[in-house]
């Protein structure tokens, strides 16, 4: 096998996994406190990335433009669970689920009329440049991908791990109910997560869409994507939904240049069926069911 | 004032007021249906192309007739398109419909063409759009049969052999890969790579570097929107060295924002209808050019230059006929030869296709303009 060839097909697949992998804990971590599959999440990332790119292109630096993009992601996703979720937080799932779809609609409607349809530029964050590794040549916007990423990643594992709010998320995660009786806000903490969730997907767009531009239509894509990381993930767990989402970047970016282009999806998508089935779809939403940790 | 002078006042008032209807009854109503694409995805190519049909309405239009629009929204869409072709056809009094809509809305009216027997001059690339021909539809643009056609014509007077094609896995880009695998061996052409992408993809790596393998001596990308600007990114990031020629929808703004800059793409061929090299081709392509910028009052885009020829169709349609649909149906398909501003149109009986593979020029970009180099 030509090392070359493989890292010019893995790292590009790396750095669009990583988008993947910050949507799928998005996912995850919105599903453990809230009980509801967030379809709006991908939307957040194309709402950083047009939102950064709209900025500077209007003349505002870099840095303000990353960080208002951010807080809009966070914003946001906390006037969905606000607006739309908290309302309705006593009806049946699927009820919610389809909000959230429609979530997604009315804001990548949103963004067409608010941005247009066509592509957003945003320079790299350090130029425009190439840098060659391993024998693959890359924009060099992907360290910085790669960097957002570790960092986010990092952070949230934290939070969630040594933080006494990361303990009650993950309480919740474990049994919602109990943790309510046990007198953690759940209510509160769903706001925060879904702000946090927004936030990392809108970072996640800032961050990428110098290599890739951003569209109004970017959303449903990676929502996709970073949906079937956190499906591999049970739903429940954060560490394999991220993993999940990082191989899927790369197992469609290998696919399409050892076997076909033409058969990328069909092949991640195989993937996908061929690990449901054999887990016997329990994993499908985690082994007791979102149902049982909301309480229902 | 004297009684004789009021009187004289009145029965000025009364001739002004019978002469001014006899003025616009000397033209006669002339109606037109328009089914457009007003918003969504291709709301702005229909808009430029019915700024070129209303420039050609300036300056020539149809002689003793006043041409009146009926314009109806399909959004985009394709169910709303034959919706609006079904409301517009149904008007008696309107002799012909226009479809300003991307590919798919006009086939989804093309079945519905004989049911309503009223002739259309339609937008779109798609070669099922002219062949097989419904009798009451005509095309306007060449086919993609048309564009491979010109870009085989091109690799092989480079001297190109080995030619690679990247192309997004829709029917515009699967209709020219199966037309170019067809003319290749005609033209001499090694087709050593077919790849595919899929319009939403970002990352191309996996197909640029299957294509590099393949060492072609010229690669065709057929890419539009951002998949255009992002494989024109990574083509040149990987320093994928050949000759690169793309459609002709990068000819526009976006792409070289997207890209850094005009100038970015100095140098990229692009297959391109003639009329978008403007008064630099000659004969009659110049003549109808300046017709157009005239009737503009600005510089046309590629759209306009579309919109003046279907009102040249219009022109000899309803000239060589009765004014009815099936007058101006039957005239439509004799024309032959038509002088366009895009290239001559022709119909026949068994192809509607209209302008060919002569409408179209090589052109190489120079700052964002195509000049032409075939």
């Amino acid at each position: 096998m030509d090392l070359a060839v493989f890292f010019q097909l893995f790292l590009p697949g790396l750095t669009t996994g990583c988008v993947y992998a910050l949507v799928a804990l998005g996912f995850v971590l919105t599903a453990n406190v809230s009980g509801v599959v967030n379809f709006a999440q991908g939307e957040f990332v194309m709402l950083g990335g047009v939102v950064a790119a709209a900025l500077v292109a209007g003349g505002m630096p870099m840095v303000p433009a990353i960080v208002i993009a951010t807080v809009v992601g966070a914003v946001v996703a906390a006037a969905q669970e606000r607006l739309t979720l908290a309302p309705v937080r006593d009806t049946p799932h699927f009820i919610r689920i389809t909000i959230t779809l429609g979530v997604a609609v009315v804001l990548r409607g949103i963004a067409l009329i608010l941005f247009g349809k066509d592509p957003l530029f945003l320079p790299g964050f350090t130029g425009e440049g190439t840098i060659s590794l391993f024998g693959a040549v890359l924009p060099i916007q992907s360290l910085w991908v790669w960097a957002a990423t570790a960092a986010l990643l990092a952070a949230t594992f934290w939070f969630l791990k040594f933080t006494d709010v990361g303990r009650a998320v993950r309480a919740c995660s474990i049994n919602l109910r109990a943790a309510r009786l046990m007198g953690i806000d759940a209510e509160r903490l769903t706001l925060l997560v879904f702000s946090l969730a927004g936030a990392a997907g809108a970072l996640a767009g800032v961050v990428i869409t110098p290599i890739v531009l951003a569209t109004w239509d970017a959303g449903v894509s990676y929502g996709l994507k970073g949906f079937i990381g956190a499906i591999l993930g049970g739903m429940r767990n954060p560490v394999i939904a991220v993993l999940g989402g990082l191989g899927i970047g790369v197992v469609e970016s290998l696919a399409a240049g050892y076997v076909s282009s033409g058969y990328k999806d069909a092949i991640v998508y195989g993937v996908l069926i061929a690990y449901l089935l054999v887990r016997g779809g329990v994993f499908l939403f985690g082994r007791a069911a979102l149902v049982g940790n909301t309480g229902e | 004032m004297s009684i004789a002078r009021v009187w004289l006042g009145l029965i000025g008032a009364i001739a002004l007021a019978c002469a001014i209807p006899t003025t616009a009854g000397a033209q006669q109503d002339f109606k037109i249906g328009v089914v457009e694409s007003l918003t969504g995805g291709f709301a702005g190519p229909a808009r430029d192309t019915v700024d070129g049909l209303d420039a050609w309405m300036k300056v020539r239009g149809l002689p003793g007739k006043r041409i009146a629009l009926t314009t109806l929204d399909d959004e985009t869409n394709g169910v709303n398109a034959a919706n609006a072709f079904r409301r517009l056809a149904g008007d008696p009094d309107i002799r012909l419909i226009y479809l300003f809509v991307p590919s798919s809305s006009a086939m989804a009216v093309k079945t519905l063409a004989s049911e309503f027997k009223v002739p259309i001059i339609s937008g779109g690339a798609a070669d099922a759009l002219g062949t097989p021909a419904d009798p009451y539809l005509f095309k306007v643009a060449p086919a993609t049969r048309d564009f491979m056609t010109r870009l085989a014509q091109y690799v092989k007077q480079k001297g190109y052999k080995r030619l690679a094609m990247l192309e997004p896995n829709d029917a515009f880009g699967q209709s020219e890969i199966a037309n170019m695998k067809k003319f290749a061996p005609e033209y001499g052409i090694d087709l050593v790579a077919v790849e595919t992408l899929g319009v939403e993809d970002t990352n191309f790596n996996a197909q640029l570097t299957r294509i590099r393998a393949a060492n072609p001596d010229v690669l065709y990308d057929g890419a539009s929107g951002r998949a255009a600007i992002l494989t024109f990114k990574q083509i040149k990031q990987l320093g994928l060295n050949v000759p690169l020629i793309m459609g002709q929808s990068v000819v526009a703004k976006p792409f070289f924002e997207g890209i850094g800059g005009a100038d970015v793409a100095d140098g990229l061929i692009v297959p391109i209808q003639l009329g978008t090299f403007g008064t630099k081709v000659g004969g009659d392509t110049a003549k109808f050019y300046a017709e157009l910028e005239k009737g503009l009052g600005r510089n046309a885009v590629y759209y306009n230059t579309f919109g003046f020829d279907v009102g040249l169709i219009t022109e000899a349609g309803v000239k060589n006929s009765d004014g009815t649909r099936q007058g101006i149906r039957d005239a439509l398909d004799k024309i032959k030869g038509l002088p366009a501003l895009n290239g001559p149109v022709t119909y026949t009986p068994e192809d509607h296709t209209g302008q060919n593979f002569e409408s179209i020029g090589m052109g190489r970009l120079e700052k964002g303009v195509p000049v032409l180099a075939q």
